[in-house]
């Protein structure tokens, strides 16, 4: 994310060297997740997540428009991603860097193209009118894992809101206010969660080649599970893994320059399951209330 | 041995002040009575409002040609320097039926949740959801193209929000009655409308949909010296009394080709939702017949004053000046103000006003109504000097003898 | 309604605050002073960034013009020579609105966008004093902004209601305890001059009894930040 922003030389190298022991600044141990606290608004569709430090509010709102040309039968879902400067004041006002680009490519991935809303459900009058659905993510404070705070939200909102109940009758569309009828929930599919790995290597960069004339050498590299900022900056790539509940993998996106070990991949999805099977009842159960 | 020093007076001529020190240009002039701009501190600048550009209207022009332009309103205004330009296009969508309009078999069963609650809805035909606006698109001239400025948006946005709240454009006026293009008994094809043949049928008027018209406002300002709110305002009530919306009819021929036009669109407005061809292809703007847009009241004018306080460490000895040939040539304001009282200046232009004042109060009368409630709108920025309950007295007063003259100009 | 707030709920920001008022909930989060870019930097006095978010899509022309409506007068508040060369950021970022309105049609959506401008930048405006305050900014005096609403049948209200006869959004500053001056006045309807007045003078009291409410907060959130004051 932020390279290393004002971080001293110093104190890299001591958050790495106590990493590498397996001690992390805040005292989690490598593969804890963040509590995440989520608090649902009075009106359907809001919700603040905090996860550690990281504060991130969804909105999710509906109106009736004309679907796609190209798809007369869906209704239309966006995800919209821009970080303020109020998350930072490293982030520009209006002009992504590219990680925050990768940011909003991850989200949109992660459920619009999981196909965790169902579109079909949308569409009120083929080919002329359809429900929009949109979820506008405000990222208001900063501390690593936007990604996996972001998708909490999003999908927590989408099974809190509900539209107005609507019939068709002949070429007439009626909308019906939510005192005259009970508005309806989203049809949502499965509840695809990311978890996002930090990667780290402990050596100098040319070691990291493997494939020596024994392949059981050591590779040493490993993962740390919900980086804060300063541990995101000195991470030296990312993996974000979304599952839901199923033990399926939605999504999977490495980035970074770091070549990582296929088992190490399995070991993290097998934890990041671990963690999304947590936080999908937790989930539930803040939607119950 | 000691060097000598001397500082010697830097001197800048007018412009160059205005522009590097405006406070103290501003204060300069202001002590001894007379505005930069060489006008008195309450003289509007003068304003001429231009003969309406027939020619390029879509229905007042009289060559045929012009049939085929988009413009539906103009005007043509010079205030000062500035000259503006604004002409009025449309476009039509569909309008989403409430559901107390919706057609019968729906109202039947609607019947259960009627409540007391939605009579009580119909009765505020005062509230701001039964008045529309126009969209404006402001471009003052700078040389150069490019993105809007800052001062571009503000501005299409306040008249945006200035024409909605002060409710002079109704639902009702935008709404269409559709006419209907049909073969009469002789085969000979004829476009009749609902307000003009009552012996007609009126079923034949039953469309399954609803259309209103949307206005759009293009406003281009020449040679700005100033804020242009109030010009741009003018400029924009002119047109919209000139504007005349045309006559629409559906076409019945037409209407099977409709999904060979549906490719045709490829806006895809969400906001202004352009309407969509396969629904909208068969509806046609009549080439000739028009209505006049109806407004409720079409003599609302902005007027911007702008509030300063004399400094005393700045002014410039009265005498000094009074006996420059070319200054008794000049109107001075003999300042008969009490002591505390901010300087009312009409009309703020050039660079050192601009910059220098601060304070400003713009007010929006009502000259036409007799009642007592006559101010639409009054806004207050303050930060400058001191905005006293006096001044915000005056520049009422002096809004509604400006908002006069311009009834009788226009 | 009352007023809800909380200061210091940002942990990037210099200083924050969330304010709660007639069903809008806004954050405020202050970055600066900071070094500027070279095309903000002003010689002698402070640039000042506002940034307005809104609840739903992206900013349009309508948050630029309020946020023209927030600096215009915050300029005047701000002791701008203090920080020459420097950039101060107020961003705004509006969270949750209540929207009356149930029918989803566009163009209700669209009146109620104007209609809800002053709702907005009264909750804004107080939110970001607040903010101002937490981040240590110095300002020439303290501000608060209160709405009032001339009801149909013409008496005056504190907060607005959607279908008055005239809204007016008021902004005093307040120095040593007193009122000191008019700020901003946006009053949008059909009133008369003398409503008009009536409505400033009802403003100056309510600004008082807000600035009382908002100094408590802010000596608490100063009390917590300096411990070892107490």
């Amino acid at each position: 994310m932020v390279k290393l922003a004002g971080l001293s030389l110093n104190e890299q190298e001591f958050l790495t060297d106590s990493l590498k022991q397996g001690i992390r600044s805040d005292g989690r141990s490598l593969d804890q997740f963040r509590d995440v606290e989520i608090t649902l608004g009075d009106q359907p569709g809001y919700v603040d997540v905090r996860l550690g430090k990281t504060r991130v509010a969804v909105r999710v709102s509906g109106s009736i428009t004309k679907p796609y040309e190209d798809r007369p039968f869906e209704g239309i879902f966006t995800i919209s991603t821009e970080i303020g400067p109020i998350a930072g004041a490293f982030f520009e006002n209006g002009r992504p860097s590219d990680e925050e680009v990768l940011v909003s490519r991850l989200i949109e991935k992660a459920i619009k193209r999981s196909g965790a809303l169902d579109v079909e459900g949308l569409c009120i009058v083929a080919g002329d009118k359809c429900w929009n659905i949109r979820a506008d993510i405000h990222f208001m404070d900063f501390d690593g894992g936007f990604i996996d705070a972001s998708c909490i939200g999003v999908i927590t909102a989408l099974q809190h809101f509900s539209r107005p109940e609507v019939t068709v009758s002949g070429e007439q569309v009626v909308v019906y206010s939510t005192d005259e009828r009970e508005p309806v929930k989203l049809s949502i599919l499965h509840v695809p969660i990311c978890v996002t790995f930090a990667l780290f290597n402990p050596k100098e960069k040319e070691e990291n080649i493997k494939g020596g004339a024994d392949g059981n050498e050591e590779a040493g590299e490993f993962a740390i599970v919900d980086a804060t900022m300063k541990e995101e900056g000195l991470s030296n790539g990312t993996l974000t893994i979304t599952m839901n509940k199923n033990k399926e993998i939605c999504q999977i996106s490495k980035s970074g320059g770091l070549p990582a070990e296929g088992l190490m991949v399995m070991d993290c999805a097998n934890k990041a399951y671990g963690i999304v099977e947590k936080l999908t009842d937790q989930i539930k159960e803040v939607l119950k209330q | 041995m000691s060097e000598e020093f001397q500082l010697k007076p830097v001197s800048f001529s007018p412009e160059v002040l205005a522009r590097i020190a405006p406070e103290l240009s501003l204060q300069r002039h202001l002590s001894v009575g007379v505005r930069p701009c060489l006008r008195s501190f309450q003289e509007f600048k003068s304003v001429q409002i231009n003969p309406q550009l027939d020619s390029i209207n879509r229905y007042t022009s009289n060559q045929g040609i012009s049939s085929k332009s988009t413009v539906l309103g103009s005007s043509n205004i010079k205030c000062g320097n500035t000259i503006i330009f604004c002409t009025i296009t449309g476009g039509f969508i569909e309008t989403l039926l409430p559901n107390d309009e919706a057609d019968e078999n729906v109202k039947e069963y609607e019947k259960i949740y009627e409540n007391s609650e939605k009579q009580e809805n119909n009765q505020q035909d005062d509230s701001l959801s039964n008045f529309r606006t126009v969209y404006p698109i402001i471009e003052i001239e700078r040389g150069r193209t490019g993105a809007p400025t800052d001062e571009e948006m503000i501005i299409s946005q306040t008249l945006h929000d200035t024409l909605l709240n002060s409710k002079i454009l109704p639902k009702e006026s935008l709404e269409i009655d559709l006419g209907l293009k049909t073969v009469d008994k002789d085969n000979n094809e004829i476009i009749i409308y609902p307000n003009e043949s009552k012996d007609i049928d009126s079923s034949l008027f039953q469309f399954p949909r609803k259309y209103s018209f949307v206005l759009y406002a293009s406003i281009q300002v020449f040679s700005r010296s100033g804020p242009i709110l109030d010009a741009a305002w003018l400029a924009l009530m002119i047109a919209l009394k000139s504007t005349k919306l045309p006559c629409v009819y559906f076409d019945e021929k037409n209407s099977n080709l409709l999904n060979d036009i549906s490719s045709l669109s490829s806006k895809k407005s969400v906001k202004t939702g352009v309407v969509n061809a396969k629904s909208g292809s068969q509806i046609i703007c009549d080439p000739t017949k028009s209505h006049d847009l109806k407004l409720n009241n079409s003599d609302l004018y902005t007027t911007t004053i702008g509030l300063i306080e004399l400094d005393k460490d700045f002014s410039v000895e009265i005498e000094d000046v009074e006996n420059n040939e070319d200054f008794k040539a000049l109107s001075v304001d003999k300042h008969t103000r009490n002591e505390g009282e901010p300087i009312l200046l009409c009309d703020i232009e050039g660079d050192a006003e601009e910059n220098a004042i601060g304070s400003r109060v713009v007010v929006i009368p009502d000259i036409n109504t007799e009642d007592d409630d006559n101010l639409v709108s009054v806004t207050i920025i303050g930060g400058g000097s001191k905005v006293t309950k006096q001044s915000i007295q005056n520049s009422i007063g002096l809004a509604k003898l400006r908002s006069k003259n311009l009834q009788q100009q226009s | 309604m009352e007023l809800d707030a909380k200061i210091g709920v940002l942990n990037n920001a210099g200083g924050s605050s969330e304010v709660s008022l007639n069903g809008i909930k806004v954050v405020c989060g202050i970055n600066g002073p900071m070094e500027a870019r070279p095309r903000q930097e002003l010689p002698t006095t402070c640039y000042l960034e506002v940034i307005i978010r809104p609840a739903i899509g992206n900013p349009t022309v309508r948050e630029k013009y309020m946020e023209d409506k927030i600096k215009n007068f915050l300029n005047s508040v701000i002791i701008g020579n203090l920080y020459p060369r420097q950039v101060i950021q107020v961003n705004l970022q509006i969270l949750e609105k209540k929207n009356n309105n149930s029918s989803y049609t566009s163009d209700s959506d669209e009146s109620a966008a104007t209609e809800d401008v002053l709702l907005e930048l009264n909750c804004c405006i107080n939110s970001a004093f607040l903010a101002l305050v937490d981040a240590n900014i110095s300002i020439y005096k303290a501000f608060n902004s209160n709405i009032f609403t001339y009801t149909h049948k013409g008496s005056l209200v504190k907060d607005g209601l959607s279908e008055a006869k005239s809204r007016h959004l008021v902004v005093y500053g307040i120095k040593n305890n007193k009122v000191d001056e008019l700020l901003y006045g946006e009053n949008v309807g059909r009133f008369s001059e003398k409503k008009l007045f009536m409505a400033l003078e009802r403003g100056e009291k309510e600004s008082m009894i807000l600035h009382s409410k908002l100094k408590e907060l802010s000596v608490e959130s100063v009390k917590q930040k300096f411990v070892y004051l107490s």
